[in-house]
Formats: C-alpha cells, sequence, structure tokens
C-alpha cells in the first residue's frame, strides 16, 4: 500500500494514463499498460534466471534463451514460449558473455575469473570442453561461416582467435587494456575489440592476426555492433553516455549519438534501421534510429546489459538486467520514427528528502547512519563492480 | 553505495575499490533495499544532496552533467577540482598496476 505522499500517488495525481513511479525508473513518461513510451513496443514479460546476468542468446530452434549469470556461475536456460526458466547449466567462474553456433549447436561462455571459454552442447545441456584463453576474458564474437569465436581478454589486453570447431586457440592479436566485448565485419573479415580503460578501439585484420588501426573512442567503451547494411559499427561509451557512428570503411568517427544513461548493451535489428541500447543507468532500453534519434524507451528490470534480437522473430528484442537478476522480453512493432518525441521526465525524489538510512560501512564494518550527513552537501554514488 | 552483488558483496566491493583507487566513504546495500527507496535503477546513478538534506538531482553520470549538477549544489562561484585529462593523455599507471598484479594471482585471490 502506498502512502499518499509517496512519489508514485503524487505522480499519479497529474492525471492521465501514464505515470511514472519508481516501480518503473525510467527517466521518461511511460504508458504503464506496454511499459513503454510508445504503444507499438511493449514489454512481453520479465524472468528471474539468477545472479547478475550478462550475455543472453537465442536458439531459435528451440526457442530458448540462454542468460550467461556472471554471479552464479551457470547458464540459465529460458523457455520462451512459456516465460519461465527451466534449467541451468554449470559452467566456470563468471560467466560474462555468451555466443551460439547453431551448425554445431553450442553455446560458447567467456568464464572471466577462468580464463577460459566453456563449450556447451545446447541438446545435452552441459559442458563437453573448455578452451584456455587471455586473462579475464569478457566479450565474444562468432563467425560462422569461417568457424571462428573472438573473444576480448579484458585483463591479457589481447584479443584470442578460437577455432570452433577444434575447440582451441589459434592465436592472439594484441589490443590494450580493457580488451573486452567484439564484433566482427564479416564481409572485410575485420574484428573491432573495445579496450573500455583506455578508451579505443582495436582493429584486428583476422586473416593476418594482427592490428591493423587504433580508433579513439568516447570513455568506457563497452559494446559494439557491426551494422553490415550501413558499413558502420557503434560502439558504446558507458562512461560518456555516447554511442560512436564508425565507418568500416575508413574507421573513422562520423557521429557521437548521445543516449540516455550510462548505455552498456546494443544490438542491431536485422533490417538495420534502428538499434536497442540497453540503458544501465536508468533500467531502460532505448531504440534509436541510427541517425541517432530516440524512437522509444522501455521500462526494463534494473541494471541492464546484454541485449539481443531473436534470430526468428526480429520483432522479439531480449535484455538481461544485472540489477534484477533477470531477462526482460519486449516485443517491437514500431514502424519508423515517433511523432513526437520521447518525454524526458526529471526524477520524483527531486526536491523531496531523501530517505533515511543506516549502512555498514566497508572499510569499518561499523553502520553509518544519514545523520552524520546532517548540514552538508554531498553525493551518493550508486555503484556496483560489474 | 555498492549495491546488487549478488554474492560476496564485501569483498566484490573492496577488490573494485582497490583496483579502480576508490577512495572515500563506501556503504553497502546489498540487497539494494536504499536504492529501491530512492528510486535508483541503475548504476552507475548520482543522487545530489543538499544540506537541508533535500535531493537536488538525481542521474547526471556523464561527465558534464556531474559538473553541472556539483556546481548547482554548491551554488554559483565554488570551487570544483578541474576536470580530468582527455581520456586518452591520462595516467592509468596505476591502474595497469593493479591489473597486473590481478593477472598474477588471479582476481579472486585474497578477494
Amino acid at each position: 500500500m502506498l502512502e499518499d505522499d509517496s512519489p508514485t500517488a503524487l505522480d499519479a495525481q497529474a492525471g492521465g494514463q501514464t505515470e511514472w513511479s519508481f516501480e518503473y525508473g525510467a527517466s521518461c513518461r511511460l504508458d504503464l499498460e506496454t511499459g513503454s513510451s510508445d504503444p507499438a513496443i511493449r514489454v512481453r514479460g520479465e524472468v528471474a534466471v539468477g545472479l547478475d546476468p550478462e550475455g543472453v542468446v537465442v536458439d531459435g530452434t528451440t526457442n530458448r534463451a540462454y542468460v550467461a549469470c556472471s554471479r552464479s556461475g551457470s547458464v540459465a536456460v529460458v523457455d520462451l514460449e512459456k516465460l519461465e526458466r527451466i534449467g541451468e547449466i554449470a559452467v566456470g567462474q563468471e560467466p560474462i558473455d555468451i555466443v551460439l553456433d547453431p551448425v554445431s549447436r553450442r553455446a560458447f561462455t567467456a568464464d572471466a575469473r577462468s580464463n577460459q571459454v566453456s563449450v556447451i552442447d545446447l541438446d545435452v545441456g552441459e559442458v563437453t570442453a573448455t578452451i584456455p584463453v587471455g586473462a579475464y576474458p569478457a566479450g565474444l564474437a562468432i563467425d560462422v561461416e569461417r568457424r571462428r569465436l573472438y573473444c576480448g581478454d579484458t585483463m591479457g589486453s589481447t584479443l584470442s582467435i578460437v577455432d570452433v570447431d577444434r575447440l582451441e586457440r589459434l592465436g592472439t592479436v594484441e589490443a590494450e587494456l580493457g580488451a573486452g566485448a567484439v564484433d566482427v565485419d564479416r564481409a572485410r573479415n575485420v574484428a573491432y575489440c573495445v579496450n573500455f580503460v583506455t578508451g579505443s578501439v582495436t582493429v584486428a585484420d583476422l586473416e593476418a592476426m594482427e592490428a591493423v588501426d587504433r580508433i579513439v573512442v568516447g570513455e568506457g567503451p563497452c559494446a559494439a555492433v557491426v551494422v553490415p547494411d550501413r558499413d558502420e559499427v557503434f560502439v558504446v561509451n558507458s562512461l560518456a553516455g555516447t554511442i560512436a557512428r564508425i565507418g568500416l570503411d575508413d574507421h573513422r568517427v562520423r557521429e557521437e549519438l548521445p543516449v540516455p544513461n550510462a548505455p552498456v548493451g546494443i544490438t542491431a535489428a536485422p533490417s538495420g534501421d534502428r538499434i536497442y541500447v540497453a540503458n544501465r543507468g536508468d533500467g531502460s532500453m532505448s531504440v534509436l534510429g541510427c541517425d541517432g534519434l530516440e524512437w522509444a524507451r522501455v521500462a526494463v528490470g534494473a541494471a541492464p546489459g546484454g541485449v539481443i534480437v531473436h534470430p526468428e522473430d526480429p520483432r522479439i528484442v531480449l535484455v538481461a538486467n544485472a540489477g534484477t537478476g533477470s531477462i526482460t522480453v519486449v516485443e517491437d512493432d514500431l514502424t519508423g520514427p515517433p511523432a513526437s518525441r520521447v518525454e524526458a521526465i526529471e526524477h520524483p525524489l527531486v526536491g523531496r528528502p531523501l530517505p533515511e538510512f543506516a549502512l555498514p560501512d566497508l572499510h569499518t564494518g561499523a553502520l553509518r547512519h544519514q545523520v552524520e550527513w546532517a548540514e552538508k552537501k554531498y553525493i551518493l554514488n550508486f555503484f556496483a563492480s560489474w | 553505495m555498492n549495491v546488487w552483488e549478488g554474492v560476496n558483496a564485501l569483498d566484490e566491493a573492496r577488490s573494485f575499490c582497490e583496483l579502480w583507487g576508490v577512495d572515500g566513504t563506501v556503504l553497502l546495500d546489498e540487497r539494494g533495499e536504499f536504492a529501491r527507496a530512492v528510486g535508483v535503477r541503475g548504476v552507475p546513478t548520482n543522487v545530489f544532496v543538499d544540506s537541508d538534506g533535500t535531493v537536488m538531482a538525481v542521474g547526471a553520470v556523464s561527465p558534464d552533467d556531474l559538473e553541472a549538477a556539483t556546481r548547482r549544489l554548491l551554488g554559483s562561484g565554488a570551487e570544483i577540482d578541474p576536470p580530468g585529462r582527455p581520456h586518452d593523455e591520462r595516467d592509468l599507471s596505476h591502474i595497469e598496476g593493479n591489473i597486473s598484479a590481478r593477472s598474477v594471482t588471479g582476481p579472486e585471490a585474497g578477494a
């Protein structure tokens, strides 16, 4: 039961069907029925999967999602028809990313704290092999036709190249500190590996297994997606709050697109006309035209990260929510840019008293009370280590 | 405010702070109850609090937004430490050192 002066109640008194509430949290006005800023895109459901889910893939053959739950050390299996978790597959420590090979019917996880890639037989439902890679592997990409898997080794500052059939590492490309997310321009056989710490992208010639270029992007690049129809790669700069749009022919940053709040995950629609961006900072997913115009924003779970389009139904988009331990399934029936802009709104707590707190101090263990900061101006920074 | 770690929150938060050189007071909101009360739905999120306990702003994580919100909180004319150098000019040696040490011992060792 909400108190009368709760943010939800106060906002509802403003009238109308739209309402912002802490339950949704996205920083724009939303329709409660669809959970989004536009009725043409709606949340179909949310499924609890495990601790701190990051990467997600879909097996189009069985209509199942496989979600790498980094703090569970496992992959959750989700029936997308019933929208329920139906299984769990133990992998290595801290699986962050996951990709799927439909040819061999295997999935691969980057097990960051095991310095390995786990190989999952989807039909058997268990790990059948592991492949040593570099230190702290965090990002994966697969070239199904060339039978190659690419792995960003974050602490090793390398890009590992793996043979998907022989299940062995063939070589590495020198990248930079924080090398993680990676995607591939399959037409040119070139990889784009983002380096979180140095704020750059390593461009790797995969035939020669060597770096051929370096692109400076925004702060904290952590995801990338190649959009072949546009001959561009989009790189998410989480700390800068932008997406760099880069030409695949000349490796030049053509534009920096602003995005709502700490973007972390990105994928592109097969149509090539829109991208989906998970905003870790406010629990939402943005649908952007490739020119950066925000078409719609959808409230998903807390701290979303991984995002993927269903391989068999491009209207369906899955988002992994690290803060909530769930995935959100979204149906996108948008036909193009909206008639009106997404309406940003101020957080309802602005202008109101901060709720009281009494929380343990990380360093001393002592309980710290809000009153210690009475009559002081301060900033609370909410963060997670993942 | 460390939140939503999932498991071993104390160790994970401590390890993170050591790696990135985070100083100052860090509190643990392990189950995210305070984050929920504040209406925080993602990380990072900044909450700016005035001296009378009033929330002045929520969000403001981009460098420009952070500086603007900080100036509003402190009032016009306030001195703020100059912004850092562009990211491609920063000295990352301390982070590199921390990461190298972890690569030898493993990130989970001693966590």
